[in-house]
């Protein structure tokens, strides 16, 4: 009875008693879920709100708008359920949301598909940079698939207060202020440019431009056999600061892009006087615009759209080098067709050269 | 104060206490210690409860609980021919939520928390299908095995052939879900696995990285070669043949190299396939130099086709129909990096009439750039 004196059994019980609760009350605060990585991005499954402040930024492919949320310690529940990450130690999530618009389409002139420009999403919190476009991140090419951009969740450091969110295209920024969707650029004029080109309806629109006839540059006499193969138009004339596989044009200059339908088969017959014979070529074109040649070999355009409408009169395209603000003037086509009489016992060979002088009307 | 010894039987003196605050602390103990003891036992149910799991359903190891939505997790994509699989695969956790746990298989909600297996985890994942092959769609039969691994505990999460079953309708939907696993699985214990026609590849949740094997060069751009004579390919007889072909056009795609043919399977590490399709048009006629003209009837042997000068190792058409000619695709086998440099397509065009010659060898060898 000694060792069990009331005195030790009352205090060895407060003790258990003390012990439990505490238990009980950490149970409570502790948290055992994993915690995000600083820098790790993450995806909620559903649709979010948009954004207050959101700033537009420019894409050569699409207009976005851009924003970033304040700094939150948790991320979103799932329907109702405890997120299954938790913020890093100390750190917090910030949402980043990129939005296409309904009318969100800028024309994309390019010199090759698929299309090779590189795009970057980065958040600054406080001075620190998140990539927001990297694996499992946000999505935005021009390529596709369908379901671009959209909300990424990143785990950051601390509690940033200064937000923003800094788009790249080729080397050109565009920066979105979080807290008021204030938007600044690194190169104004061509992003200016950009905001300025027709919509993809008003290209479409547009009329074509007959080359008119051509003019006869060499003395072989011979005469064209098929005088529709002659055919020949421009159907669209661009002014832009991008174009996809160039990248950006220098301060002070744009690209002129240029699609046409030019012969693509001539025949000739035997001048006259001469005994008659039908003469079979292979043809070459030399573009030249505002005194300079295409930057790029010609192109046929149904190749450049990415599961686009392909057009059955198989235009070319031509992109030249322009000086921004000046008159295009006129595009000057050379076709040089090396006729060969007697195919495939070749007994002549005779080079005819024609040109087309166009002048171009751009699209407004 | 003042004892009265008392002397009993046992001879022990026993003094006995008779102030009053000693003796209502005295009547006091006895319920203080029941109330104490209740406290203790209620306390003990709590915290056993709080611990258990307060109202939980405990999963099973190995058991696949269906998730509403997809977790929150690190995103991967892996690459396989035609197709790709989307996976967000988040480190394991001890509970799950009830409201984003799929309904029970009665069809009810579930009203209950899920805890992980006694001394295991909860890896919630979400996984999908995609398909990548275009207009066309997807052909192949091939399943495509996708499973969890957690330490050395394998969990298939699905098996799925894309076409050709009625359960393909259902192969681009999305995967939520959570599956139990035994032991104190860290995130840096799990991979997943994407099996498909013999070739696993694996990818370190932790990390994020694909070990994708013979399926790399899915990961990297298309490596296209085109043909220095565009669309105006033809087949012409030697230079020194005293009969030239009339018109002998040929057209053909690029030639691209690729890690995974259909009929061919893999290419092995290192190697690929480098494929075409091509049409080789029955020749038109043939002339002399003295303008003499002669029909084609036929080709005499198969379309000659190499690469490089290798032999293909599949080919598929190419018998010779009138007005066609060969129409068909060829594979070639060749190293990973390979840069394609020159085709030779040869036919033998068989000429109408019975003098010499009875046929026509024609040829091209053409030129191939990297695209």
């Amino acid at each position: 009875m000694s060792v069990m004196s009331p005195n030790r059994v009352l205090a060895a019980l407060v003790a258990v008693v003390v012990g439990l609760a505490a238990a009980l009350v950490l149970l409570g605060v502790h948290d055992p879920r994993p915690r995000a990585a600083v820098g790790e991005v993450l995806d909620h499954p559903f649709q979010e709100d948009d954004l207050p402040h959101r700033g537009e930024v420019l894409l050569p492919w699409a207009r976005l708008e851009v924003g970033a949320s304040p700094a939150t310690d948790e991320l979103p529940d799932l329907l109702g359920a405890e997120a299954n990450l938790r913020a890093p130690d100390g750190g917090s999530f910030v949402r980043v949301a990129v939005d296409l618009p309904e009318d969100f389409g800028i024309p994309l002139a390019a010199v090759a598909a698929p299309y090779v420009e590189e795009i970057e999403v980065v958040l600054r919190a406080d001075g620190r940079d998140y990539v927001v476009d990297g694996p499992g991140g946000m999505v935005l090419d021009p390529n596709g698939p369908l379901g671009q951009g959209g909300s990424r969740w990143v785990a950051v450091a601390g509690h940033p207060e200064d937000l923003e969110v800094r788009v790249s295209v080729d080397g050109v920024t565009q920066t979105v202020d979080a807290a008021d969707g204030s938007v600044s650029t690194d190169r104004e004029p061509v992003v200016a440019a950009l905001a300025a080109l027709p919509t993809d309806d008003e290209l479409v629109e547009a009329d074509d431009t007959p080359c008119g006839p051509p003019r006869r540059e060499d003395t072989t006499g011979l005469v064209v056999a098929y005088r529709p193969a002659l055919a020949c138009h421009v159907s669209l004339a661009l002014r832009t600061p991008y174009v996809d596989g160039l990248g950006w044009a220098e301060d002070g200059r744009e690209y002129a892009v240029v699609q046409l339908v030019r012969p693509r088969d001539l025949s000739f017959d035997s001048p006259r006087g001469e005994p008659a014979g039908r003469w079979s070529s292979d043809l070459t074109l030399t573009a030249r615009l505002a005194g300079g040649t295409p930057l790029a070999p010609e192109v046929d355009v149904n190749s450049l759209s990415v599961g686009g409408f392909q057009d059955v009169d198989n235009p070319s395209q031509l992109v030249f080098d322009v000086a921004a603000g000046q008159p295009l003037g006129d595009l000057v086509l050379e076709v040089d067709a090396a006729a060969e009489l007697g195919a495939p016992w070749v007994t002549d060979r005779r080079d005819v050269r024609l040109v087309w002088t166009v002048a171009l009307q751009e699209v407004s | 104060m003042s004892y009265q010894i008392r002397q009993d039987w046992t001879g022990e003196d026993d003094p006995v206490p008779t102030g009053g605050r000693v003796r209502l602390f005295g009547r006091l103990v006895g319920p203080l210690v029941l109330v104490l003891v209740v406290a203790v036992l209620v306390l003990g149910v709590l915290v056993w409860w709080a611990a258990a799991g307060s109202g939980a359903s405990r999963a099973a190891v190995g058991e696949q609980v269906p998730l509403q939505a997809a977790p929150y997790g690190r995103s991967v994509t892996v690459e396989l021919p035609g197709s790709q699989v989307l996976l967000v695969a988040g480190a394991p956790v001890d509970r799950i939520g009830h409201g984003v746990l799929g309904r029970t298989e009665s069809g009810s909600s579930r009203d209950e928390d899920l805890v992980a297996p006694d001394g295991g985890r909860l890896v919630p994942l979400s996984w999908q299908i995609r398909s990548t092959a275009g207009f066309g769609g997807n052909e192949d039969t091939e399943p495509i095995v996708v499973r969890l691994v957690a330490g050395d505990q394998r969990t298939e999460l699905g098996s799925t052939v894309l076409t050709g079953t009625s359960a393909s309708l259902d192969a681009f939907d999305a995967h939520d879900v959570v599956v139990g696993v035994a032991g104190e699985v860290g995130v840096e214990d799990l991979t997943i696995e994407v099996e498909y026609d013999g070739l696993v590849q694996t990818v370190d949740v932790a990390s994020g990285e694909v070990d994708a094997g013979a399926a790399r060069a899915l990961y990297e751009p298309d490596r296209d070669f085109a043909a220095a004579c565009g669309d105006d390919c033809t087949l012409a007889a030697a230079p020194s043949s005293a009969w030239r072909a009339t018109f002998a056009p040929l057209t053909l795609s690029w030639v691209t190299l690729y890690p995974y043919d259909a009929a061919l399977g893999w290419a092995e590490e290192g190697s690929a396939w480098a494929g075409l399709r091509l049409t080789a048009y029955s020749v038109d006629g043939a002339e002399d130099h003295a303008g003499d003209h002669r029909f084609v009837t036929g080709a005499d042997g198969p379309l000659v086709v190499r690469l490089d000068g290798a032999e293909p190792v599949r080919t598929e058409g190419l018998d010779y129909e009138d007005f066609t000619g060969f129409r068909g695709r060829v594979v070639f086998e060749v190293p990973a990096d390979a840069e394609p440099r020159e085709l030779l397509v040869a036919q033998t065009a068989v000429l109408d009439g019975d003098r010499a010659p009875r046929t026509l060898p024609v040829s091209a060898r053409i030129e191939l750039s990297a695209r």
